[in-house]
């Protein structure tokens, strides 16, 4: 393929080349007199052109038919110079005198950025492909305020998930939609698995990935964040969360040739601290009669037909008999990963044409062995037409394949069998394959029914093959100079083939093996219809623009597994005596029409009138399926009407009001039939087919005819200024938005027969504040300091539940801990149980020394953040650069069940210290300070482990502070004509972080991006940190 | 102007007609039915009941009643008796939200026209009814299963109205499976006794019998003569032997296995025999201990050991009404009234068909220790040991423990309370959604029938 692609570029080179007919020179320099060096000069009306050198000075060659030169810099005004006769042309430039910087905002209008009466951020996509995140969305965090992203784990392919001013939905997406070049692009994270699987299916299997994966960030121009209704409403209802608008690089004047390489070295970041002073067995951490510690306990390991073995380190010190060898099971198990990116891309074009052709593939092999990722990404696009009619369109085609390992609550797993693993027992000790394997090729493990984290690995993997079209087309014709209509077609299309193998032996379902095969395939078709209207009255400019969209998706997915497998290492559903399917499709159209008027006041006051009306297929047949929302925004920019200040450079003051709906999931009218599983939770439950007969009953879900639309109200007001001739930057904003009419299959009790009923169920609210710093310290020709900073704080509160319930499960989580919405709490909540205490919060203790539970659970923890911050330093010193972004978050807590169950089984470092009673402390029932003495064992199970103690034990906080990114790069001069550009860069990601949460990264999350609920960490997949070198070259 | 009005209305108009257009027809769901048969209603309620009746339930019964110990995680709370209101959220769940509505449903989609499938249904409504109100009390009822009408809030009723309401069901029951008005009728679908109504008669029989014995505490003669008429019933209608049982079938699919063998192998070592039953059965040398138990490292029945293969195999069926529970109810209640003979002569049979139903042969020499008793020599404490052992994994050994106090059972050490439970608690959901729930935490507080 690579082949190919410099082929291609060798005859764009080759075609561009013309024969000249004069050469110019000259200088470029600004108005003091100082040269600029990387100005561009171009030959108007061809494709010719060249750049100035360190010194300003160019050269350039000009047919015979040309006659003007256009030299453009950045931040100056693009200047013609018309030749004479003489062929030294020195050019003088001058400094713009407002930047009047644009953005894009909705349905893809350029607007002056002085214009936009609401919160807009832009993020040029280097800042994203310099992340050397290779998920696009991982690679916006921290990058601008109010967007908060977290990824689920280091792990190939792991999704991350991205929302903007918090959660506003308790059911619905609350992730921002994804339009890249105006079509939007899919960013779900689909879970297939047999609808007879009776749990959560996102607290366990793997971490799959987020759609928006699909897309390189080398081919991101720039990426506009619209956070609020105000800005996103026009796109409809999938932009109730906000909108990250993608404008992917397009071809420019001139050709030229861009490679980018770059290799990471990628490890585990932090892990749980584990103890290996005690090894495998039961018994230790006890009391003896007279109240002394009995530390050691009683060997036991699995010995097939003897004994299962027992998960807990409670046993015999290590260096014992039984236990001679502390082993570093972790050390054994992770590996250093690697991530290999490369990027080629053509462009060029001239004054009625450009077109792009580009290539990246990204190769990744996992920190956990046996996990990869390959992903193949190609782009094309390219505009052509007159001022009359325009045409432009891009086709992009992305294959992924992916390797990824078992992860959260799963024998199967790869880090509860790992965590639990007692330091007696060494990870590859068997005699057999990989030492995960004993010689009869059965497992080396520890406990009968936890598979060997390294035999999952490499027996249970699960795989994915994603191939991805997207497309579109655009027209835009402009018969007077007062009209233009605009017409766009685009599709999405993917395809996503999954296998997950339980291989022969695997602990699942005992061993019997297992298949299953999935395939998923999303379809959008989407249509936008605009005329926009420009005309001027006297000192008022006026746009009106009218659209209509049409939108129609589908979804469809078909699972099938085979279980009983009988020949080994033959994964077909052939090999299966069990054999089962499902299927499932989902189709929903909507319809829009919207109208937004835009008037200016002699460039100072702007307006922003709105209103959209959505038509949704979801409603069914009965309900009001139509609802309209308006927006209005001001901006005033009065530094446009003040004298120049040196000081004040520009001030404008925005204000704006909108609404945004959402309509239901599809399918909420009706209470459909399905086929039941019955499960008490410890087993997967049986279900149909049964003993060759079938079986329905009611859905638990009521389905309701009469939803209405969630309704999301923001009123938000900001401030912009920049002071000394634009060296310093500030953005504030401030924000309330109050959700209501919220849609959930609202949890009622199972005494009515159902257990959900699909309804409009509460309200809540976000204010929030958002800061944006830009900061110019030192700027010198040669040193350059620049500070960007950003600051975000939200605070969610659910205020109005349904009459008479005042907290409800929002999705089904573990036993005794879930995720709630509770009025006067965050969405989301975390739910569970809490120790009794007296009037001064101390634990009560009970006559074991244990502190003593509530019957009933409450509120213990929010998993989002009070507030998150970043701070970008760079500084440029020559062709030298060096960047470093530090990441804030400050709260967010997590429920560690992971730490939970390891010091319960006494794995956990804290757990190693095991020679002396503890008291917790707190007072007795009479109210006297706790003396009672209890065991290690008891302190560590039913204190502060998931062995029945109280869960809020197990909350804890998950601020950090990171070095998310620090990249140092060199930009090589530039090398005769040939090479335009070059730059090396090393980046280390995630090198630092400071964090008291005893498990692994806080930043991960057991649900993913495709649930609504977070904070969850049991047996999560580890986070990563890399080590990326990389170069950029430019001809 | 005018002519730009009008243009501008027509056009939103055809623009507004045309979107409604485009998004009509979408709504429904092209992935489950909004109907099913009486049939598919029948196999799953069926499948549904057998996971209630041999699921955590079971299991639950089974450790606090100490025929089988919890050992490792959530089965270590439970044997301290650590039961939180979440913890039987699930199960909860299931009796009302998977059972009794599809009882309901199929009760009123089958009618007076279908009277056999509205037969089993009852007969299966009693049964889940039974064991909600066992396990917790005072229940929704009356007020119950009425989410389709848009009525969210049920009232718990008195237990002593759902017992009353449970022997009306079942009178229902049977009067609906003597009848012949039917159009279709259940066969293969009835995954229990495969539409043969006359097996569906007997079994109700000795449901009566089940739940008019409940009331032993509260009225010990009249509940003794009640179960004693059911029972006669029972028997007159044909039920004179093990063959006749209603069981609970598993088959050798994963989606299909006997609960308590997919528990012990999802959860190996969360569980093992209890060993007051094993040193019971081992004391009298019960030829059913090696079908019940399987042996320890050593070689030994203990608590060190699993379920045996009798009832903890993928495919073992599982007792949910049967012969012996019958005769044994025949002997209490007999005792009860003062009937020596005939308490001793049901309580010699109840062991006898047990041992052979377990062990397929007779054991002379056990029958002669240990089914021989005579008018002399009975006791209610022989009759509720031996029921305690031909019980085993069902919930019912729970509530007869509770009602008799036999077998004496000593509290486990580490025990977060002081005592058995005699109860669960108010499920979370009923607490947090119902505003007409009576929430009980306390797991000592008897429900009404064991006052």
């Amino acid at each position: 393929m690579k082949k190919l692609t410099l082929l291609v570029s060798m005859l764009f080179i080759i075609a561009g080349s013309l024969m000249a007919q004069r050469t110019v020179v000259g200088k470029v320099t600004d108005a003091s007199g100082d040269a600029l060096p990387g100005a561009t000069v171009l030959v108007k009306g061809t494709n010719d052109g060249t750049t100035t050198d360190d010194n300003g000075n160019y050269k350039v060659d000009v047919p015979s038919n040309a006659n003007t030169l256009v030299v453009s810099y950045t931040g100056f005004n693009t200047q013609e110079v018309v030749l004479g006769a003489s062929n030294v042309v020195n050019v003088t430039m001058k400094e713009g005198v407002t930047l009047s910087e644009t953005v894009v905002t909705a349905l893809g209008i350029s607007k002056a950025e002085k214009s936009i009466g609401y919160a807009i951020s832009s993020v040029d996509g280097g800042t994203v492909a310099r992340s050397g995140e290779v998920n696009m969305i991982q690679g916006l965090a921290s990058k601008a305020a109010g967007v908060n992203v977290v990824s689920s784990a280091g792990t190939p392919g792991a999704s991350s998930k991205i929302t903007l001013r918090g959660n506003s939905s308790f059911s619905l997406s609350n992730q921002p939609l994804i339009v890249i070049d105006n079509v939007p692009f899919d960013n779900s994270t689909n879970t297939v698995i047999g609808s007879d699987y009776p749990f959560n299916a996102n607290l366990q299997g793997v971490n799959e990935s987020n759609r928006g994966f699909d897309m390189s960030s080398a081919d991101i121009e720039n990426i506009s964040i619209l956070k609020g209704p105000a800005a996103s409403a026009l796109y409809g209802t999938r932009a109730a969360s906000g909108a990250i608008l993608i404008t992917t690089k397009k071809g420019k004047k001139g050709l030229s040739v861009d490679f980018g390489t770059s290799y990471s070295f990628d490890q585990v970041n932090k892990l749980p601290e584990l103890q290996n002073s005690y090894g495998q067995g039961s018994g230790g951490g006890t009391l003896n009669a007279d109240g002394t510690v009995k530390s050691e306990g009683t060997f036991t390991t699995y010995v097939p037909g003897v004994s299962n073995g027992t998960p807990n380190s409670w046993g015999p010190k290590i260096g014992s008999a039984a236990t001679p060898t502390a082993y570093d099971n972790t050390g054994a198990y992770f590996q250093t990963g690697n991530t290999f990116s490369n990027n080629l891309s053509v462009s060029g074009g001239n004054d009625k044409s450009t077109y792009r052709f580009s290539y990246s593939r990204a190769d990744q092999t996992g920190i956990i062995q046996n996990t990869s990722l390959e992903r193949n990404t190609f782009r094309v696009s390219g505009t052509t037409g007159t001022d009359v009619l325009k045409v432009s369109s891009s086709v992009a085609y992305s294959l992924i394949n992916d390797s990824k390992a078992q992860n959260g609550s799963n024998l199967s797993g790869v880090m509860l069998p790992l965590l639990r693993m007692p330091a007696s027992f060494n990870l590859i000790g068997g005699n057999g394959t990989g030492g995960y394997e004993n010689l009869d090729g059965s497992q080396h493990t520890y406990i009968v029914n936890y598979d060997n984290p390294l035999w999952t690995a490499y027996n249970n993997p699960n795989t994915s093959d994603v191939g991805r079209l997207t497309a579109n087309v655009a027209l835009d014709y402009t018969p007077f100079n007062w009209l233009t209509l605009t017409y766009r077609l685009g599709t999405d299309m993917y395809n996503d083939s999954r296998k997950q193998i339980f291989d022969i032996g695997t602990n699942n379902n005992g061993g019997i093996g297992e298949i299953w095969e999935a395939n998923i395939k999303h379809e959008e078709v989407n249509q936008d219809f605009l005329a926009r209207f420009t005309k001027g009255f006297g000192d008022i400019n006026s746009s009106l623009v009218l659209g209509t969209q049409l939108n129609k998706r589908s979804d469809k997915s078909v699972f099938a597994r085979g279980q009983n497998l009988t020949i080994p290492e033959f994964f077909n559903l052939s090999n299966a005596t069990n054999l089962y399917a499902d299927q499932s499709t989902t189709r929903r159209k909507l319809a829009g029409a919207f109208a937004s008027l835009d008037l200016d006041y002699k460039n100072w006051i702007y307006v922003n009138l709105s209103g959209r009306n959505d038509w949704a297929s979801t409603f069914g047949p009965k309900a009001k399926n139509s609802f309209f929302y308006p927006s209005a925004s001001v901006a005033f920019v009065p530094t446009e009407i003040m004298n120049p200040s040196d000081v004040l450079s520009y001030f404008k003051v925005r204000a704006s009001y909108a609404q945004a709906g959402r309509e239901p999931n599809a399918y909420s009218s009706a209470t459909y039939f399905g086929k039941p599983t019955f499960t008490d939770g410890f087993t997967d439950g049986i279900s149909f087919p049964y003993l060759g007969n079938n079986g329905f009953s009611i859905s638990n879900t009521l389905g309701n005819t009469e939803l209405r639309p969630e309704i999301n109200t923001t009123l938000e007001f900001g401030v912009d200024f920049k002071f000394l001739k634009n060296r310093i930057s500030l953005g504030a904003t401030y924000y309330d938005s109050k959700a209501s009419d919220l849609l959930i299959a609202r949890p009622i009790a199972s005494s009515t027969g159902f257990a959900a009923l699909v309804a409009n169920s509460g309200e809540m609210t976000n204010k929030g504040i958002e800061l944006e710093l830009g900061l110019d310290v030192i700027k010198t020709q040669d040193f350059n300091w620049n500070i960007q900073a950003n600051f975000s704080k939200n605070t969610n509160k659910v205020t109005k539940l349904v009459e008479g319930v005042d907290e409800f499960s929002i999705e089904a989580a573990f036993t005794g801990i879930g995720s709630y919405a509770i009025v006067g709490q965050p969405f989301g909540a975390i739910y569970g149980s809490v120790w009794n205490r007296d009037g001064a919060g101390n634990l009560i203790i009970g006559a074991n020394g244990l502190p003593t539970r509530k019957a009933a659970d409450e509120y213990i923890g929010n998993p989002y953040p009070d507030w998150i911050s970043a701070i970008r330093n760079t500084f440029t010193f020559k062709g030298f650069s060096l960047t470093g972004l530090l990441d804030i978050r400050q709260g967010g807590d997590l429920w560690g069940g992971t730490i939970g169950r390891l010091n319960r089984i006494g794995i956990t470092a804290a757990s190693g210290d095991r020679t002396e009673a503890y008291i917790i402390p707190g007072v007795k029932a009479d109210g006297t300070p706790n003396d009672i003495k209890i065991s290690p064992l008891a302190y560590y199970s039913q204190y502060v482990g998931d062995g029945g103690g109280a869960q809020e034990s197990l909350v804890y906080d998950g601020s950090w502070i990171r070095l998310r990114e620090v990249t140092l790069s060199y930009t090589l001069p530039k090398f005769k004509k040939l090479i335009q550009s070059a730059s090396v860069y090393v980046t280390g990601r995630n090198l630092w972080l400071q964090t008291d949460y005893p498990g692994v990264d806080p930043e991960t999350s057991l649900t993913g991006a495709g649930s609504n609920i977070g904070g969850f960490d049991y047996f999560n997949m580890p986070g990563s940190k890399s080590i990326i070198v990389g170069l950029n070259i430019g001809f | 102007m005018k002519n730009y009005i009008f243009l501008t209305l027509f056009f939103t108009g055809l623009l507004f007609t045309g979107c409604k257009k485009y998004v009509e027809g979408e709504d429904v769901s092209p992935n489950a039915p909004v109907a099913v048969t009486e049939g598919l209603l029948l196999s799953g309620l069926q499948v549904a009941t057998f996971s209630n009746y041999t699921g955590n339930m079971a299991r639950i019964s089974s450790v606090l009643t100490q025929q089988s110990s919890g050992k490792l995680f959530q089965y270590q709370e439970l044997a301290n008796y650590d039961i939180s209101e979440s913890t039987i959220d699930n199960e909860w769940g299931q009796i009302y939200n998977r059972s009794l509505i599809s009882a309901q449903l199929l009760i009123d989609k089958a009618g007076d026209k279908n009277k056999h499938y509205r037969g089993i249904a009852r007969v299966m409504k009693a049964m889940n009814l039974g064991l909600a109100t066992d396990l917790w009390g005072d229940v929704p009822n009356s007020e119950a299963l009425k989410g389709q009408n848009a009525s969210y809030n049920s009232a718990f009723d008195a237990q002593e109205l759902i017992i009353a309401d449970i022997q009306k069901t079942l009178d229902d029951a049977i009067a609906d499976l003597k009848s012949t008005d039917n159009i279709i009728t259940p066969g293969a679908d009835d995954l229990i006794f495969e539409g043969d109504v006359s097996k569906w008669i007997m079994n109700a029989y000795v449901l009566k019998a089940r739940y008019a014995n409940r009331l032993s505490k509260r009225d010990a003669s009249g509940s003794a003569t009640a179960a004693l008429t059911a029972l006669n019933d029972a028997y007159n209608a044909g039920f004179t032997s093990n063959a006749n049982d209603m069981n609970a079938k598993f088959g050798q699919n994963a989606n299909e296995y006997n609960q308590w063998f997919a528990f012990n192998q999802d959860r190996a070592g969360y569980m093992t025999m209890g060993s007051t039953l094993v040193n019971l059965m081992s004391s009298i040398n019960d030829p059913r201990l090696p079908f019940y138990a399987s042996k320890d490292a050593n070689g030994n029945y203990s608590d060190e050991a699993g379920i045996g293969a009798f009832y903890g195999s993928a495919d073992s069926k599982l007792p949910l009404v049967t012969f012996v529970e019958a005769k044994f109810i025949e002997a209490e209640a007999h005792m009860r009234l003062g009937h020596g003979d005939e308490a001793a002569a049901a309580h010699n049979a109840a062991i006898v068909a047990n041992v052979v139903g377990v062990t397929g042969a007779n054991d002379a020499a056990y029958e002669a220790a240990q089914a021989s008793e005579d008018v002399n020599t009975i006791s209610m404490a022989k009759i509720m040991t031996h029921k305690y052992i031909a019980m085993f994994t069902q919930p019912e050994v729970w509530a007869d423990w509770r009602r008799t106090n036999i077998p004496a059972l000593t509290p486990n050490a580490g025990a977060l309370i002081n005592g058995i439970p005699r109860r669960l608690p108010t499920a979370q959901q009923e607490r947090l959604y119902n505003t007409k729930a009576v929430v009980t935490s306390d797991l000592l507080k008897p429900v009404w029938w064991d006052q």
